[in-house]
């Protein structure tokens, strides 16, 4: 007996206080005459095998325990989508305000990718704040049985149209997001020209030429346009009539300016000794293939784009 | 998930809602814990303790089900039996469960 003894003071060590005596002697009592029964059967004592037995089948004392617990979860199915669309919320409102006040160090840091990290890790930080603080208020509602009808208030008028087909993903939209800003934060450095420095042990420099300071602003005005677009769609979560008009208008700019970089005369320049020019001609031709071709990428996708953008407002 | 666990969960599913009923129908007379658990099984309900004790504390929370400790055999037992309101919402869910029933027959036959 001394194993359902040990049996019963495991299960109620899982027990609050009030029910630990009723249940132990309930259950107990329950037990005894089990043991009395198959011992009325077998006509002789159990062994601990069949006593082991006897309590395996009524389970872990942890889950017998659990089964007399009120609350057996954080937070309730019922609560559950209030929860998880607040938490959403939150996180979205706490990234952009990090996100937000750590833009005047991306500019003025040194790395943009030791700025890009520090962002990221500030992310995870204050989102896991976010999380326990959000599921600590939800799991008090649950507690004290908030009232359901409060927060489900709704009305059928209220409801927004919503498309599928205007959805999007916020990991897509945080992705455009950290692109532009990063991008921003490189072409301004780059304003610090020459900005490709020398190969090897080489000590030719390749700057761009001085003909892309007619788009430097023009590039900025975009590109900061284009963050606020990629913020409204990660708040959202989707498209809208003006987040779309704004991206074909952005999108159309992007496209006079390529066809302005597409008149530049060249877009490399090599500064160092003449005597090595020559050696670095091959270089400085291959570089310009490469910048002619990610200029015509870049105007592909925004052709797309503004097709895409316009298939959809007609479609809303 | 196999197509064997989808079973078991289905039938557990249908089973919780069931087993209440059966719990209010056989305390119409007083039992013990032991005692309530060994009638159901022999009427072909079976009920683990784990899931059996949990519940009656349960309904006797919600005023369904009132409770005593006896001592009986020189051991001390709680015995169990329907309250007023019990019985008033056993009739109720027995009435459901006849509708039930019948409407599921006519829709599985």
């Amino acid at each position: 007996m001394q194993m359902i003894n040990n049996y019963l003071n495991g299960l109620e060590s899982y027990l609050p206080d009030e029910m630990k005596q009723e249940v132990r002697d309930e259950l107990e009592e329950s037990l005894l005459c089990q043991v009395e029964d198959k011992q009325g059967v077998l006509g002789r004592e159990l062994n601990v095998e069949e006593v082991e037995a006897l309590l395996k089948q009524l389970g872990h004392p942890m889950r017998v325990a659990s089964a007399y617990l009120p609350k057996q979860q954080l937070i309730g199915p019922e609560l559950f989508p209030a929860y998880k669309k607040a938490l959403e919320i939150a996180l979205v409102a706490a990234f952009f305000f990090v996100v937000l006040f750590s833009l005047p160090g991306i500019f003025s840091g040194d790395s943009i990718v030791g700025s890009a990290i520090g962002i990221f890790a500030k992310m995870i930080d204050t989102g896991l704040y976010v999380f326990a603080i959000v599921s600590i208020v939800f799991y008090l509602m649950d507690y004290y049985d908030a009232n359901l009808d409060e927060i489900y208030a709704w009305s059928p008028k209220d409801l927004n149209a919503y498309s599928s087909r205007l959805g999007l993903s916020r990991l897509e939209a945080g992705f455009e997001l950290v692109f532009y800003i990063l991008f921003i934060a490189w072409w301004n450095n780059i304003l610090s020209w020459p900005a490709l420095t020398s190969f090897g042990s080489e000590t030719a420099t390749l700057s761009l030429s001085a003909e892309w300071t007619s788009v430097f602003w023009s590039i900025n005005i975009i590109a900061g346009l284009s963050v606020a677009v990629r913020i409204h769609k990660f708040v959202l979560a989707s498209w809208s009539r003006f987040s779309l008009t704004t991206d074909i208008v952005l999108s159309l700019a992007t496209l006079v300016v390529i066809s302005q970089i597409f008149q530049f005369s060249e877009y490399i320049n090599y500064i160092g000794p003449a005597a090595e020019a020559t050696n670095w001609a091959p270089v400085v031709e291959h570089i310009d293939k490469v910048i002619y071709s990610i200029m015509t990428i870049v105007a592909g996708v925004c052709l797309w784009e503004i097709v895409s953008h316009s298939r959809k407002i007609t479609y809303k | 998930m196999s197509d064997s666990e989808h079973y078991q969960k289905l039938k557990l599913e249908l089973r919780r809602g069931v087993l209440i009923l059966a719990v209010l129908a056989e305390l119409r007379e007083e039992h013990y814990g032991y005692s309530l658990r060994k009638n159901l099984s022999a009427k072909g309900m079976e009920i683990d303790e784990g899931t059996l004790y949990p519940l009656v504390r349960r309904l006797e929370k919600q005023g369904l089900l009132v409770s005593e400790w006896r001592e009986e055999s020189n051991r001390k037992k709680r015995f169990y039996h329907l309250s007023e309101m019990g019985k008033a919402t056993l009739k109720q869910l027995t009435e459901d469960w006849r509708h039930v029933e019948s409407t599921l027959d006519a829709i599985l036959s």
